[in-house]
């Protein structure tokens, strides 16, 4: 072989791994950005979590109200009554999580859908008043939410 | 041209073609990587957006949210930021296409005898409005409101010579329980102001969804408070059945806002328990 042949083939050979070790960093660095991404996902979603504390309590499905003035306490009766519907509806706004009242040594399911695999399973809880427009008493009640992650 | 002349030639061809390569390479990574700083921060403005509505919807109050001018479509089922990631928002909101920094939200109850939902409402902040008077009172002071209508970006009226269909603005003809969208003529019958202020803010498709969406939900409240009557029946007076059976009748037969709300006033009245 000529010289100024072997020297074209060592020069593609360079070039060769040159581009092996660029595509390798970029894979690296997509996964790194693909990373970030996904955390920053998970970031917010969290925040979504947290908010729904604040955000179910004041709902108009189970906020106390008298004369169409709203509250700030949750109506065990309206509480009953939205655990047993079974609506579409709040999927959308849910997701995949459950929200428990617990309340008069009673545990209210008001939303459930618990996804049949996940990964991980966080619970946020807050006390809440809770109104029995039975007998018209306050009581202190704690109201859970719990988020799974896939 | 000798065996050395040629060589060199090659040489410099193969660099050439060999930079080509390698600056295309570089090239394609950049555009890539500015595509995805771009998504990274279409999904950043989404997600606060989405959790911004969330934590507004608690309560009625009114706000601002400042960023980079974006643009913001919503389909009444996603918004979609910077036409590129879409999130689903699965609240009532009345707004249109947005293309602004400076972004204003209001949150308003809706009632229909009892409270349906908190509704958002979103607009660019720079958008001037004209209200008739009568309608003017329940607007918060983060909207810009302008005492003639020649200088307003959407225009609220009952009176014809103000909402001409000019070309520049919106316009919105209320009129015998009618809403008009003067721009493409869809017209919507509604029982109550605060759809005035949803069609201001909207335009009729989304106006069209959101009202269908409050309906679904009102639906779904009056069974609740249906249940919540049957029981309640139960535990009060028998003198408070009859009561109890009007307000069931008026819920059940979606009767208006005054017939039921004052059903369930007038329990108050005979010592019953209200049920909203």
């Amino acid at each position: 072989m000529k010289r100024g042949q072997l020297q074209i083939q060592e020069s593609i050979f360079v070039l060769f791994v040159f581009f092996i070790i660029l595509v390798i960093g970029m894979v690296v660095f997509y996964q790194m950005e693909f990373r970030s991404i996904e955390r920053m996902r998970k970031e917010n979603e969290d925040v979504t979590f947290y908010y729904l504390i604040s955000y179910v309590p004041a709902m108009p499905e189970v906020v106390c109200s008298e004369k169409g003035i709203v509250e700030e306490c949750v109506d065990l009766v309206k509480a009953r009554a939205f655990a047993s519907y079974d609506n579409d509806y709040y999927r959308k706004i849910f997701g995949n999580r459950k929200i428990i009242l617990n309340a008069d040594g009673e545990k209210i399911e008001l939303y459930d859908f618990e996804p049949s695999k996940y990964s991980a399973e966080r619970i946020i809880s807050t006390p809440v008043s809770v109104y029995n427009p039975r007998d018209k008493s306050y009581t202190i009640g704690k109201l859970e939410v719990y988020d799974y992650e896939n | 041209m000798n065996k050395k002349g040629q060589g060199v030639q090659f040489n410099w061809i193969f660099i050439v073609i060999a930079g080509v390569f390698v600056l295309m390479f570089f090239l394609g990574f950049l555009v890539k990587y500015m595509d995805i700083q771009d998504s990274k921060q279409n999904a950043q403005y989404g997600w606060d957006f989405k959790n911004h509505i969330l934590g507004l919807k608690s309560t009625e109050q009114y706000s601002n949210f400042s960023a980079p001018r974006f643009k913001i479509n919503y389909d009444c089922e996603n918004i979609i930021i910077n036409g590129d990631q879409g999130f689903s928002m699965p609240y009532s909101i009345f707004m249109e296409e947005i293309d602004s920094g400076e972004i204003l939200f209001w949150v308003e109850e809706y009632h229909k005898g009892f409270l349906v939902d908190r509704v958002v409402f979103i607009s660019d902040a720079s958008k001037k409005y004209y209200f008739d008077e009568e309608y003017r009172s329940n607007i918060p002071p983060n909207i810009r409101l302008v005492s003639s209508a020649s200088n307003a970006d959407v225009v609220v009226s009952s009176d014809p010579l103000k909402v001409v269909d000019e070309r520049d603005r919106k316009e919105i003809f209320v009129n015998n329980g009618m809403i008009e969208f003067v721009d493409d003529g869809e017209r919507f019958l509604y029982d109550n102001d605060f759809f005035i202020y949803g069609a201001a803010f909207s335009n009729s498709e989304i106006f069209k969804c959101t009202q269908d969406d409050l309906e679904e939900r009102f639906d779904i409240l009056s069974e609740l408070y249906i249940s919540k009557i049957s029981y309640l029946s139960s535990s009060q007076s028998a003198s408070c059945t009859p009561l109890y059976n009007t307000l069931r009748n008026a819920l059940t037969f979606s009767l208006t806002a005054a017939e039921i709300k004052s059903s369930n006033d007038n329990l108050i009245n005979y010592g019953c328990e209200v049920v909203f």
